[in-house]
């Protein structure tokens, strides 16, 4: 019984431990892939811009609106320019026409009297038009000027006469306009035009029977030209002040915009500019960041987006955080966060006077439920106790479970009596407890062990296994107690030794010190492969071979069989995969406590080992014990069908042993049935053991399973066997496990000898 | 003396003393007796003139030409044949060929180009209408005379004075050549109080400097068709500004009251056509055409611009001829 406690014990542990290590791979994993996921953003935009430097949004706006406001300028300007030049060409020739014509009419007189009146209204018009530089009155022939007017008087006439060219141009007319001669090029400083001056009458007595309605005919005569200059300087002058006006105007406008425009787009795009602080805090890891949602539509969609994100973030943190603290089936405090716990009040103690209590709970006969109702109304039972336990607790106290049917409570600020109390409550809150299930009614019982911390003379690992002998005490004692921790010499020796082994473990694990041994497997056939189990050892302290079963309770104690199984199962794949490079057609079956069950990678690690190695499934056998099976039935059935894909294969070790009920195995998709040796022991001479036995063959030949026989140590007992149909024999007949292969034709002929 | 008999003041001074008023009784009947109606004296032309036959040679077809036409060959009957100028020197030349050739000897010329084109006749007693300057193309002679083609000028300006009894200064533009028109048209607006001066110009540039420059101090000008001094153009811009500054123009066609004239006076065609018609029974192959280079006319049609008279202030006046404009 004592065993199948501490099996239990040390199952549980191996579970607790597995749980453990894996969501801590689980948090560390995804903690190190969004870390690195910063940091390598963060790298790959610190080398981006090692290169050049990223380019601001912001900047870049402003940048463009810098340009487009100097695109405007000059587009503006060049519209200033075309314009002004156009309207000042167009206002000059519409000018100079009708100064002509006023000029022209004012002139009447001097054609009337040939030019022997000097008209003082044209000199006044003249110096009141300082635009008008001069303005002379031909005769018929263009040759002869007939009056001059100049508006500087001291100016020295010119009197050109016109050119054929331009009596040409003035005379080529069909006299339906008047045409004008503009002559822009001869003086840059002079806008000259000519213009003929022309009488008109209706032709012959045509006013009678004049019709208003009906042009008549009329007849043109041209009795002298017009030659107006215009001072083309003040028209530049006035180009010139309206452009540099206009100019000036536009950059000051364009200007006023560009800042005005400047400071609006950073007042719009400022909230996104203070997205980056909160946005750099994040891309370092710190999720406690909030984006202010505030501004245009699509910065508060983004800030509500990020926001969400880091909700998200935060709450998938903080979920990990709980699973990677928390078991899963009870929502209690795993060993992870309750040795924290521990070590901190621990550390409290060591600081003051105050001191508190380390109770250690193990559930009386859970096997018994579990067995009856099955696993799942065992993981029932063990939900109802947490929560009897959680609520019987204080809110300062922490309550944890460390796999299997362990619970821990750390019950803080209390002296021994308070302890006392504090147990002897939990007791009473299970045994009020009535379970149901199936149709079956059980009393819940448990078993306490109570320590005391007060003082730094232990730490965290030697308080735990003083509660954990407490506990064993109180169940030795017969159950359903609480038994306070003393400090006898036995229970200081199993503390040190436990402690002691718990080291030697860790440093085996770390530095590789474990020993894996082979002991063949030889079955009937002649053509079968060679096939070893594979068997862990360890030395003690004085060098000497040590069993697992000295060590692995110390194993499950301190929570470090996950890590055996993975040490087990990396060694033994490379060992496999050196003889199988060798030429050697190898299988090896390998050992795997209940506790790697709760890994959940555990499959995916092993084929990514299987690949590493380039190991086919096939090379490999995995022995799960009837208890672990049954005891995790989904998560075997799940691994084994998983790793099954693969092609490697499962072994139910110690079969007969679990008092498991036969549905169990008919579900496992197991391949081999190994007889626990106790059963093969005295099969020579124990009748019972060899119905039992035989029973067995039967039924794992009914199922289909290949059944194997270990503990074999004679020759009588493997010729029973096989007489039996068993198809594999193991056991120290053929030889003990090794560190080397046996020959494997000995073992073979061994098998095979005639009788 | 009828005119003076027939004043006013002096018809109420007789008409008061029953003497004087059995004296002019008597006078009035004897001046009925010795007058002639224009009918009569046509009958008792018509005996000198019966056989004389008319050939109406027209300058173009246009109303203003074809209306005195009309009105001649109605009056002249069979005697009267109507050409047409065509504008082309050879068949006007012909033309004038076949008249020679003919036994017609009277020619009445209606329109300058007539007129000139009567030039080339010989032997004829030519009477020419609706020429306004006669003398700038040196139309008349013995045997060739002319009507006037404007209208009497008392009656003008006795209406516009009755339309604008505070006119009083008025001034005409005219080309060279008209200062007979001119002084005869003074003395009548004289009658009516009004003084008419004549400014000579020779082009519608020289018209239209004028115009704006002299026309300042007058009231009303009276524009003549006088073709050698006005173009569309210079018609447009006098009358316009005549409206801007308030100036009343006489003019020579009713349209021109459109574009800012006050009143039109033109000559009618049957007042035309007996002036000819008269003429004609004058003209004598042996003398020649007797009397003045180019005889009056005796009526008027007139046409006021009511819409300017009212801007202008001026009495609404019924016209006896259209509605006004």
């Amino acid at each position: 019984m004592r065993l199948i406690v501490i099996g239990l014990r040390t199952e549980a542990s191996r579970a607790i431990a597995a749980v453990r290590a894996s969501l801590v791979r689980l948090v560390t994993k995804i903690r190190v892939s969004v870390s690195g996921y910063f940091l390598s953003t963060t790298a790959f935009l610190s080398r981006q811009g090692a290169r050049t430097k990223p380019r601001s949004l912001v900047n870049r706006i402003l940048y463009l609106q810098v340009l487009w406001s100097v695109l405007i300028f000059l587009v503006a300007v060049s519209g200033i320019w075309w314009s002004t030049t156009y309207l000042i060409r167009d206002n000059l020739f519409e000018r100079s026409v009708q100064w002509a014509t006023e000029l022209d009419e004012l002139g009447t007189p001097l054609y009337a009297s040939n030019g022997k009146l000097q008209i003082t209204d044209i000199a006044k018009r003249i110096m009141a038009s300082p635009e008008i530089s001069y303005v002379r009155y031909y005769d018929a022939s263009g040759e002869k000027v007939i009056a001059s007017y100049h508006d500087d008087p001291d100016a020295e006439a010119e009197s050109p006469a016109l050119d054929k060219n331009q009596l040409g141009t003035l005379g080529a007319t069909d006299h339906s306009t008047k045409p004008y001669f503009i002559d822009k090029d001869s003086d840059p400083d002079t806008y000259r035009l000519i213009a003929p001056v022309w009488v008109k009458s209706i032709k012959s007595d045509g006013l009678m029977g004049f019709n208003l309605d009906k042009p008549g005919a009329e007849q043109i005569r041209v009795i002298g030209f017009i030659d107006v200059g215009l001072d083309r300087t003040r028209f530049s002058r006035v180009q010139d002040n309206v452009l540099i006006v206009g100019s000036i105007t536009t950059a000051i406008i364009v200007l006023i915009a560009m800042f005005i425009g400047r400071h609006l787009i950073m007042s719009a795009l400022a909230p996104l500019s203070r997205l980056k602080i909160p946005l750099a805090r994040l891309a370092q890891g710190e999720t406690g960041v909030e984006v202010e949602s505030v501004g245009d539509e699509e910065i508060v969609a983004i800030s509500q987006a990020l926001n969400t994100t880091i909700k998200a973030v935060n709450e998938r943190d903080e979920a990990l955080r709980k699973i990677a603290d928390h078991d899963p089936l009870t929502g209690l405090v795993n060993r992870t966060y309750f040795m924290r716990e521990l070590a901190e009040t621990l550390d409290e103690a060591s600081h003051g006077d105050a001191s508190s209590a380390l109770l250690f709970i193990d559930l009386d006969q859970f096997k018994y439920v579990n067995d009856t109702v099955g696993h799942g109304a065992g993981d029932r039972l063990l939900i109802q106790v947490s929560e009897a336990l959680r609520h019987r607790a204080r809110d300062y106290d922490v309550v944890g479970r460390f796999g299997g049917d362990e619970f821990v409570v750390l019950a803080r600020d209390v002296d021994q009596s308070s302890a006392v109390g504090v147990a002897r409550g939990l007791l009473k809150v299970l045994q009020d407890m009535r379970f149901v299930a199936d149709g079956h009614s059980f009393n819940i019982y448990c078993s306490i062990g109570v320590t005391m911390i007060h003082n730094t003379r232990y730490n965290v690992d030697e308080l735990l296994s003083q509660a954990d002998m407490a506990c064993f005490q109180a169940k030795s004692r017969g159950r359903n107690r609480y038994h306070m921790f003393e400090v006898s010499d036995y229970d200081k020796k199993a503390l040190v030794e436990d402690i002691g082994w718990s080291q030697r473990i860790r440093d085996a694990i770390d530095h590789g010190e474990f020993l894996l041994h082979f002991q063949p497997m030889v079955g009937g056939k002649a053509d079968d492969q060679e096939f070893y189990e594979v068997l862990l050892r360890m030395t003690d302290s004085e060098g000497q071979l040590v069993a697992p079963s000295v060590f692995f309770q110390a194993a499950e104690r301190f929570g470090m069989m996950v890590d055996v199984d993975y040490w087990v199962i990396a060694n033994s794949l490379a060992i496999l995969a050196d003889y199988r490079r060798d030429g050697r057609d190898i299988r090896f079956s390998i050992n795997l406590s209940g506790h790697v069950f709760e890994d959940q990678a555990l499959a995916s690690k092993i084929v990514e080992a299987l690949d590493e190695h380039k190991i086919p499934g096939s090379a490999v056998v995995f022995e799960v014990t009837e208890q672990s099976a049954v005891r995790y039935m989904d998560r075997a059935n799940s691994l084994i069908q998983s790793l099954q894909n693969h092609g490697c294969q499962f072994a139910l070790d110690d079969f007969g042993t679990g008092f498991s009920s036969y549905g169990y195995i008919k579900s496992l998709p197991i391949d081999y049935i190994k007889i626990s040796g106790d059963f093969i022991q005295d099969i020579r001479h124990d009748h019972v053991d060899k119905v039992m036995v035989k029973s067995m063959v039967e039924i794992a030949k009914a199922l289909g399973k290949k059944i194997v026989a270990e503990n074999i140590e004679d020759v009588e007992t493997l010729h029973i066997l096989q007489d039996m149909g068993v198809d594999f024999f193991q056991g120290y007949y053929f030889g003990a496990p090794m560190e080397t292969l046996p020959d494997w034709e000995v073992s073979r002929a061994m098998v095979n000898a005639k009788r | 003396m009828l005119n003076v008999l027939l004043r006013r003041e002096y018809l109420r001074f007789v008409w008061a003393r029953p003497s004087l008023r059995l004296a002019m009784l008597a006078l009035l009947f004897a001046a009925s007796a010795c007058t002639t109606t224009p009918e009569e004296e046509d009958a008792a032309d018509d005996s000198s003139s019966a056989e004389l036959k008319v050939a109406i040679v027209v300058s173009q077809r246009a109303p203003v030409f074809d209306d005195v036409a009309e009105q001649l060959q109605r009056v002249l009957g069979k005697r009267a044949v109507r050409y047409y100028l065509t504008g082309k020197s050879a068949a006007d030349s012909e033309l004038a060929r076949t008249l020679m050739a003919s036994d017609r000897q009277q020619v009445v010329a209606i329109g300058l180009p007539a007129a000139l084109w009567s030039k080339q006749l010989q032997n004829r007693q030519i009477v020419f209408c609706q020429v306004f300057n006669y003398r700038q193309y040196k139309l008349v002679s013995d045997s060739r005379k002319g009507v006037s083609s404007v209208p009497p000028a008392d009656q003008l300006f006795g209406k516009w004075k009755a339309l604008s009894p505070s006119l009083r200064r008025v001034v005409t533009i005219t080309g060279p050549y008209h200062k007979h028109l001119v002084a005869a048209a003074k003395a009548a607006a004289a009658k009516q109080g009004i003084g008419l001066d004549h400014i000579v110009v020779r082009s519608d540039k020289e018209f239209r400097y004028t115009f704006k420059n002299r026309v300042v101090n007058y009231q009303g000008v009276w524009l003549l068709p006088d073709n050698r001094i006005l173009s569309r153009s210079a018609m447009h811009e006098v009358m316009s500004y005549s409206v801007r500054n308030g100036k009343q123009v006489a003019v020579f066609n009713p349209q021109l009251l459109a574009i800012g004239g006050l009143i039109s006076a033109e000559p009618k065609p049957e007042d035309v056509a007996n002036q000819v018609i008269r003429r004609l029974r004058q003209a004598n192959a042996k003398t020649g055409i007797p009397g003045p280079d180019v005889t009056a006319l005796g009526q008027t049609r007139f046409q006021i611009n009511t819409v300017l008279a009212r801007q202008l202030g001026l009495k609404s006046v019924n016209t006896n001829a259209g509605n006004g404009v």
